[in-house]
């Protein structure tokens, strides 16, 4: 009876430990810093496409301008040339 | 015995226990491979944002640069422009009021009745001097004058059109033998009223000397209107009365220079008659 009592627990503690292993693992993960590290870059990452997005509009807006531009220097060229002072 | 060994078995599955639950708590945790690989993607994700940013900037500049040169030019071409037309942007403004001064000039003599008009020959003449004047400016030949002007040439047209058929405001009346003022005055085509015979004197004193004596083939004009130079005397009016009115000389002591302006016609300068007609500027 002592014997087997012995025996159960054995088994039982080895089995526990052996379950231990197999949930726990030997993994390594993520320390805090690195975290932190990955979470910077992303907002860099992020800041940069954002700045692509305000110079794609920037560049927009100056080919806006520079059409409009385009026509009001046609109107004067047009104009010159009517009044025959074209050079 | 018995109890050591339910105590060890007691000890073996609380520590088990606890570590399972370290372990559940392990595994939100990330794993270090995957924070590699994360790490990695946001770092060529910001690479290939600097790139495009470097590019969009090179193109920004060049835009920018365009856009100067572009109103550079501008500026060179506005310039030429008003060196072309010899004139300026206020130059241009005075000159697109003047003609718009000059437009409403002719429409108000658009819209006179025909004898008025006739009066106003003098000024359609002037208004049409200044018309030349302005039209052969270079500044006329700016594209948003030209339609201005050729609307402007077109009514100052109408104008003289309806100058030229604009009838006097009188009629003429040739003497025949035995005419006298008074006789002529109650003629019914005259003014069908005997004492408007000093109408007739005084407005024709160029003719009449001595308003008893007229001759056959003398042309008068007979009038109906007061032009603005002048004006009909009523009955209880005297120079001084006369030289008051406003649109007289508004002052009563000016009775001089009415008296000077028709001494041909006053005999006394304390006797004015009705419906003589005087000289007031």
């Amino acid at each position: 009876m002592k014997r087997k009592l012995k025996t159960s627990v054995i088994v039982l503690s080895i089995s526990l430990a052996s379950m231990v292993f197999v949930f726990g693992g030997c993994t390594k993960y993520a320390s805090e810093e690195d975290l932190q590290a990955l979470e910077a870059q992303k907002q860099a990452a992020d800041a940069a496409e954002q700045e692509i997005a305000r110079l794609e509009l920037e560049k927009a807006n100056l080919e806006q301008q520079i059409r409009v531009k385009e026509q009001e220097l046609q109107k004067w060229q047009d104009m010159l040339k009517k009044v025959g002072g074209e050079k | 015995m018995k109890s050591k060994y339910l105590f060890i078995t007691l000890m073996v599955v609380i520590a088990v226990s606890l570590l399972g639950t370290a372990s559940l708590f392990a595994q939100e945790k990330m794993k270090y491979e995957d924070y590699l690989i994360a790490l990695q993607v946001e770092k060529d994700r910001e690479e290939a944002a600097q790139v495009k940013i470097a590019a969009l900037q090179s193109e920004i500049d060049a835009l920018r640069a365009r856009l100067a040169e572009l109103d550079k030019q501008i500026l060179q071409t506005q310039a030429d422009f008003w060196r072309a037309l010899d004139s300026s942007p206020e130059g241009y403004a005075r000159f697109i009021d003047a003609l718009n001064q000059l437009r409403a000039q002719i429409q108000g003599l658009l819209n006179l009745e025909s004898g008025e008009l006739y009066k106003r020959g003098d000024e359609v003449a002037r208004v049409e001097m200044r018309f030349e004047q302005l039209a052969g400016q270079k500044v006329a030949k700016h594209p948003d004058a030209v339609p201005i002007v050729n609307d402007i040439r077109n009514l100052l047209n109408r104008l003289k059109n309806a100058l030229a058929n604009a009838k006097p405001p009188f009629e003429v009346y040739t003497v025949v033998n035995g005419d006298y003022l008074w006789r002529i005055a109650r003629k019914p085509e005259v003014y069908n009223d005997p004492f408007q015979w000093i109408r007739i004197y005084t407005k024709n004193r160029d003719m009449i000397t001595n308003p008893d004596l007229i001759f056959p083939g003398q042309d008068f004009k007979i009038f109906h209107d007061v032009l603005e130079n002048e004006h009909l005397v009523v009955r209880g009016e005297f120079l001084s009365k006369i030289a008051g009115y406003p649109h007289v000389y508004n002052d009563p002591f000016m009775w001089t220079r009415l008296y000077e302006l028709n001494e041909d016609v006053i005999m006394d300068k304390d006797l004015i008659y009705p419906h003589m007609i005087l000289f007031i500027r």
